[in-house]
């Protein structure tokens, strides 16, 4: 086989499940199969196979192929198809219809500690999961110290596995699945019981397994990991392909849908009136230049309220887009009403490149933080906008930033909660705006993503 | 590197599943594997002392006299339906019982019916130290010839291994094999000259117990063993052609609804 021949290759792939009333029903239906299917044509027009169960499409027409080395990500609600898809790849299901092809040994954490038995210590059940893995007793053998130092569990390893905690299990699972050296590695979800270092060292862990050239398969519901472990994605939805492509772009759209399912939800009140769905363009905004206007592929909401435009600026008000540490940095966000509004909450992310969530705030953190303090002259939160006003928003800071590339993301809510418990997204913009920062190596210098002011104090010394 | 189509990763995984198989029945017990000497052992105890009453001392034309001399045949007959009886009740449960090895992860599902069988002929092994101790202490003696008799056991495990193929499968579909399974083992039994020799029946009942294979094999064994008498071998190539025939039939039956295991596990 060629080695640039995609490992995984799963080309229009259905799955239909029937729900059976009785197991044998299973039976009786894929003998009336076989039995038609075997007589004549002549005969097996007129004997038509009675139909057992109820039909359910888990997986209809889903193609994807990942190449070796990449990390692939699965994302999709619960209910979407992605445990069944990945239970299709790991072998234990078969497709109705399409084909899998699997190049390369695989390793599947599909569920946690499933391949354990709780009755037998960690140790039995080390080797009994690397042999269901495909290994022999001696090459468990020869990787069993590895194994058991990653897992780091003591001596737990001689106790039943049922007395461990979901943690040690997941240790242990996770430690046996990397430690055999799979070349096509399925992670179903499983790492969240891990603790923090855990985590830490598992991520660290598929890092290095893919840079030697493992195939991951990730599916997870924290958007980050996805967004930091796997270049490319697949969404699933109702069992269908909705997205595929660069794990950015499949995020955004994941979040666009998750959005849209829940506004199905928002009942609508205070509809006093509802502006005409003009189609609100960058000419309103007053301190934005066009080439600040947003990019609509990057966004959703119900755009009853719109944002015209983000720009960074300097102290001077100037556009920037390169700042030092301490700098003072200003960020406009222009919003254009569509009908009468109030409670909004206008708000900034700031992500760094490797799409980490540095910092957020909003409108409502500051009124919150007012409130509190009973200083409530001048809410926005309180504020009452007509259709058609502009507002612009100014959020200043002083960076405290370390050396990197920034994304600005930008969103306007309806807050009718306000301690945040019940919003409504207008319009979440991706990619608002970037920005810069540098370092003057010889004046001001720190490491890390921040800057947290630090003082030296010392004692002691001849003088 | 494969033997008899199996894998050497699967061969090491039957035997690990196999050794944990026997000593799960055994954890946490107060005598731990001694229950697997004793059991039979008292069962051995009252058939002698019943049937050796009942024939009034007789085994076929045999007068035998000591009561250790019948229990030494009965053992036999007792050891290899063991192994048939202990494997086709707890068939199945083969694949019901491990539901994770069938939706969880890619597993050799054909190892599992393989592995209740090994622990029965595990059983069945360990009752031999008894039956040797029995036998040297009995008017038989030890015979040479009954170096043979893991030849005349191969079909025994095929036949054994066939119908367990066959429970394991239907047992993931219908509930009721296992009621079924346990009153097949004990039609058998019957069926089988284990406590009493098969010609003190009338010819037509002697036939039909004759055309079971496992009639044909403990008989055979047991005149091998007690009495070094070898085996008719036309009758044995009879018997074990049928024990080939059962295994095939139930290994396919098995291999061909195995896809739908998933489906209702």
């Amino acid at each position: 086989m060629s080695s640039n021949s995609p490992v995984i290759e799963i080309d229009s792939v259905s799955k239909v499940y029937r729900v059976y009333e009785k197991p044998s029903d299973r039976l009786r239906q894929m003998f009336g199969a076989g039995v038609s299917a075997s007589l004549p044509r002549r005969l097996s027009g007129r004997w038509q196979p009675r139909e057992f169960g109820k039909e359910f499409w888990a997986l209809q027409d889903v193609s994807l192929q990942v190449q070796r080395g990449e990390a692939f990500g699965i994302l999709g609600r619960n209910g979407a198809g992605k445990s069944t898809l990945l239970q299709l790849i790991a072998g234990t299901l078969r497709p109705t219809s399409g084909s899998v092809t699997i190049r390369g040994r695989i390793g599947a954490l599909l569920e946690l500690g499933s391949g354990f038995n709780p009755d037998f210590t960690g140790r039995e059940n080390v080797f009994m999961n690397g042999m269901i893995l495909g290994l022999t007793k001696s090459e468990v053998e020869s990787r069993f110290d590895d194994i058991a130092t990653f897992a780091d569990i003591g001596e737990f390893l001689d106790q039943p596995v049922k007395t461990y905690s979901s943690g040690m299990m997941l240790r242990l699972a996770f430690a046996v699945q990397t430690q055999t050296r799979p070349e096509i590695l399925i992670i179903d979800e499983a790492l969240a019981v891990g603790d923090a270092i855990f985590q830490k060292r598992c991520i660290a862990k598929l890092r290095s397994l893919v840079d030697e050239g493992c195939t991951l398969l990730f599916v997870s519901h924290d958007q980050e990991t996805i967004r930091t472990m796997t270049s490319r994605s697949l969404l699933l939805r109702d069992g269908r392909v909705s997205a595929q492509g660069p794990s950015s772009e499949v995020l955004l759209e994941y979040r666009r849908q998750q959005h849209a399912d829940e506004s199905d939800y928002f009942t609508r009140v205070s509809l006093s009136q509802v502006a005409g769905p003009e189609k609100a363009t960058g000419d309103g905004a007053m301190l934005i230049e066009p080439s600040a206007e947003v990019d609509l592929s990057n966004a959703f909401g119900d755009f009853d309220a719109h944002i015209v435009g983000v720009s960074v600026r300097d102290e001077e008000g100037k556009k920037a887009g390169y700042f030092l540490p301490g700098d003072r940095v200003r960020v406009i966000v222009a919003v254009k009403c569509n009908r009468n509004l109030r409670n909004l909450n206008v708000n900034l992310r700031l992500r760094n490149k490797e799409g980490v969530k540095l910092y957020s705030w909003g409108t409502l953190n500051q009124d919150i933080h007012r409130w509190a303090t009973g200083d409530a002259g001048s809410v926005f939160w309180d504020e009452s906008f007509a259709s058609g006003d502009l507002i612009e928003v100014e959020f200043m800071f002083d960076c405290a930033l370390g050396v990197g590339f920034y994304e600005v993301q930008a969103c306007v809510t309806e807050e009718r909660d306000r301690y945040y418990a019940d919003q409504r997204m207008l319009h979440w913009q991706d990619e608002a705006a970037f920005f810069q920062v540098g370092m003057l190596q010889r004046e001001y210098r720190f490491g890390g993503v921040v800057d947290l002011r630090m003082r030296a104090q010392w004692r002691g010394g001849s003088a | 590197m494969r033997f008899l189509g199996i894998t050497r990763n699967e061969w090491d995984l039957l035997r690990a599943l196999a050794l944990r198989d026997v000593r799960k029945r055994y954890t946490e017990t107060l005598i731990g594997a001694s229950w697997g000497l004793l059991v039979p052992l008292v069962m051995l105890a009252i058939y002698t002392v019943i049937f050796s009453e009942i024939f009034q001392a007789k085994w076929g034309g045999l007068t035998v006299a000591a009561k250790t001399d019948y229990a030494v045949i009965l053992f036999i007959g007792l050891i290899v339906y063991g192994i048939f009886a202990e494997s086709v009740a707890r068939a199945p449960s083969a694949i019901v019982s491990q539901p994770n090895l069938v939706t969880k992860v890619v597993f050799p599902l054909r190892l599992l019916p393989m592995v209740i069988v090994s622990t029965s002929l595990y059983n069945a092994v360990i009752s031999l130290v008894p039956l040797v101790l029995f036998l040297s202490f009995s008017s038989f003696g030890l015979h040479i010839e009954a170096l043979l008799a893991p030849i005349l056991l191969i079909p025994t495990i095929a036949l054994v291994l066939g119908f367990t193929f066959f429970f394991a499968s239907l047992g993931v579909f219908l509930r009721d094999v296992d009621q079924f399974a346990a009153l097949f083992a004990r039609v058998v039994q019957y069926l089988t000259p284990v406590l009493y020799p098969s010609d003190i029946f009338p010819e037509p009942i002697r036939s039909v117990m004759r055309a079971s294979p496992l009639a044909t094999q403990v008989e055979q064994l047991r005149s091998l063993i007690v009495f070094g008498r070898l085996p008719d071998w036309w009758e044995f190539g009879v018997s074990a052609l049928v024990s080939l025939l059962v295994f095939i039939l139930g290994y396919w039956w098995f291999q061909r609804t195995r896809r739908a295991f998933a489906d209702v596990i």
